[in-house]
């Protein structure tokens, strides 16, 4: 009885161990790999070199915010200094 | 006439590892150099001034310490923790036959480290003959490991993981004399090969623990073999003495060391890899990293052998383990030697497999570093051929099994042949040319050499300087060319703009999908490109006049 016991309990730990990895330790993996990729030098500097560009393409139009948005907040900030000129 | 046939059959053994010596002989200068080469030779000759000053040779101290200081170059990692058991000897025939020139020095060493694979050959063939008592078969699984691509390519050059391969054998066959004959003689030379296995590589760590294990599951069994319990402690001791007298870098601290080793090996190695098309942290590749590389990478007729053979292993034990109760034999899992034997090799097999899934801390140039699993696949095919010969339903065809294995044979040879001396890089035939680019090809830089004494062929220049667009160290060659050649050759490190020439093995230390690190200006031109069976080997740009 101890015997089989013995067998048992060897055959339920390795099926344990490869459960936990093809479970919990793929899941940590992935999101270990995505944090390597945002954080890695290389992605930083695509994210600094699209941000330049985008900067760059902002000051080359003629105007930044159209006439909708303007209008949209212009009556925002008027709306909030009056709120705040009643206190 | 029937005494000469027989003849030849009975002494066909000879006949074959003649052929395979004389092949090898006639080919190892062919080989490309590994950049771990240099590596290697530093810390055999390290060792060899640190052994020398131990016993008191001043003279080989004196000559090895020369060779050392004029070896160091900046780019070089360096490590003390390596085994000794080629580098040592290697350094040792350098002094021993004053190898001065490094062409000298390094053909050498790859015609060494096919010596010891040869040795590693005649030990699979006497492994395959002490477990299937057919010299056919054991002839034809030394074969299939032989012609197997990347084994064949890699036995002219990789000091590293071939030798480990070659040991790993040896100690299996020990294994297998001790498993038949539990005495003092096989239980020292088992303890012997599998602590030089350790040395080479910790996965030979494996042999004490499922030596051990097995050791358990025969007393499980079988209560009175408690009383060789004295033998098995034998085993350990000598282990562990043999593990420290032959491994310097355990003489002090041994076990401070080595734990220090177990729970650094995150530290050797590049940090990044290119597989399946991205670009990964060599700590963070995903769980099919290994079993695709050796999908993609194994011969078609390997990797289907063994398949059934595993599978058909593998489901005799597990109908063992769920009959465990009505079993009548002395021993729950085995019956006789040979049934041990096998029960040693999936075992074996399994735990490694899982180990390099699942807990491998790095994965990196391709799988070299498990390699040896090559081994386990020849094992496991031919246990399935070894069937044809045992059942009668399956004797009648043997004929048809014949001419299948010698078509698919000399498949592989023609590849070896087409790839050659670029075997090392091997695909199999199951991919598109698209998906072989998708991963790293020349990791060791075999190409360099190549693409160094083309340029001083084909350019007359009296100086031709040479960028480098990869990771890679490519003036570690330069010292191979002639003299005359090496003068000629100025090496531009970071003002890669001036180069005449711009060479990439395509090895990066950056994602080039996100980096510009690696990108040419319109400046340079394509000049060459050299692929070999769809596989680009290197590229090289030339600067337009």
């Amino acid at each position: 009885m101890m015997k089989i016991f013995i067998y048992k309990s060897l055959i339920i730990f390795f099926l344990i161990i490869i459960g936990f990895k093809l479970t919990f330790t793929y899941a940590q993996k992935t999101i270990e790999r995505r944090i390597d990729h945002l954080t890695s030098k290389e992605y930083i500097d695509t994210i600094k070199q699209k941000l330049r560009s985008e900067i760059k393409n902002a000051t080359e139009k003629k105007d930044l915010i159209n006439n909708e948005d303007k209008d949209l907040l212009n009556n925002f900030i008027n709306k909030i200094q009056k709120e705040l000129g009643n206190n | 006439m029937k005494t000469i046939s027989n003849r030849l059959l009975s002494n066909c053994h000879y006949i074959f590892f003649s052929i395979y010596f004389l092949i090898g002989f006639s080919i190892y200068k062919d080989y490309g150099f590994n950049i771990d080469e240099t590596f290697q030779r530093r810390s055999g000759l390290y060792w060899l001034e640190y052994l020398s000053n131990f016993f008191g040779l001043e003279k080989i101290s004196l000559i090895a310490n020369e060779k050392l200081v004029l070896s160091s170059s900046f780019t070089e990692p360096w490590s003390d923790v390596y085994g000794i058991i080629f580098d040592v000897p290697a350094a040792i025939i350098e002094i021993i036959f004053s190898l001065n020139e490094p062409i000298q020095m390094y053909e050498m060493r790859h015609f060494l480290t096919f010596c010891y694979f040869y040795v590693g050959i005649i030990f699979f063939y006497k492994t395959l003959l002490n477990r299937f008592n057919n010299k056919f078969l054991s002839l034809a699984g030394c074969f299939l490991l032989i012609i197997t691509p990347r084994i064949f390519g890699d036995s002219f050059q990789n000091n590293k993981d071939l030798v480990f391969l070659t040991f790993f054998i040896i100690s299996t066959f020990f294994i297998f004399k001790t498993f038949e004959n539990f005495n003092i003689k096989n239980i020292i030379l088992l303890a012997i090969f599998s602590s030089i296995a350790t040395s080479t590589r910790l996965f030979g760590l494996i042999f004490p623990f499922t030596f051990l294990f097995i050791y358990f599951l025969s007393i499980l069994s079988n209560k009175g073999d408690f009383k060789i319990i004295n033998k098995i402690l034998i085993y350990i001791f000598f282990y562990i003495l043999f593990l420290i007298l032959h491994w310097p870098y355990l003489w002090i601290n041994p076990l401070e060391k080595f734990l220090y080793l177990l729970s650094n090996l995150q530290t050797f190695g590049p940090t990044l890899i290119y597989f399946n098309d991205e670009f990964y942290n060599t700590e963070l590749v995903p769980f099919h990293y290994l079993p695709l590389w050796v999908f993609i990478s194994t011969p078609i007729i390997n990797f289907s052998l063994f398949l059934i053979g595993f599978f058909l292993l593998a489901k005799v034990y597990i109908l063992k383990l769920f009959s465990i109760e009505k079993s009548k034999s002395n021993y729950d899992l085995w019956n006789n030697n040979n049934e041990k034997k096998d029960f040693f090799i999936l075992i074996t097999f399994v735990i490694l497999s899982v180990i390099g899934v699942f807990f491998a801390t790095k994965h990196y140039n391709s799988w070299r570093i498990f390699y040896f699993l090559n081994c386990f696949f020849i094992y496991f095919s031919i246990y399935f051929l070894s069937l044809f010969f045992i059942y009668p339903k399956l004797k009648k065809y043997i004929n048809i099994l014949v001419v299948v294995l010698s078509v698919t044979s000399l498949f592989n040879i023609y590849k070896i042949y087409i790839y050659h001396p670029y075997q090392s890089l091997y695909f199999n035939e199951l991919l598109s040319n698209k998906f072989k680019n998708k991963f790293e090809i020349d990791f060791t830089g075999l190409s360099g050499i190549k693409f160094l004494r083309e340029v001083v062929m084909n350019d007359k220049s009296n100086k031709i300087k040479i960028g480098i667009n990869s990771w890679y160290p490519l003036w570690r060659m330069k010292e191979l060319l002639p003299e005359i050649d090496q003068k000629r050759i100025v090496f531009v490190y970071d003002d890669i703009k001036n180069a005449d020439y711009v060479y990439s093995n395509k090895i990066y230390n950056v994602n080039v999908k996100l980096s510009d690190k690696f990108s040419l200006d319109d400046s340079f031109k394509l000049y060459k490109q050299h692929f070999i069976d769809g596989i680009l080997i290197y590229e090289v740009h030339r600067k337009m006049k």
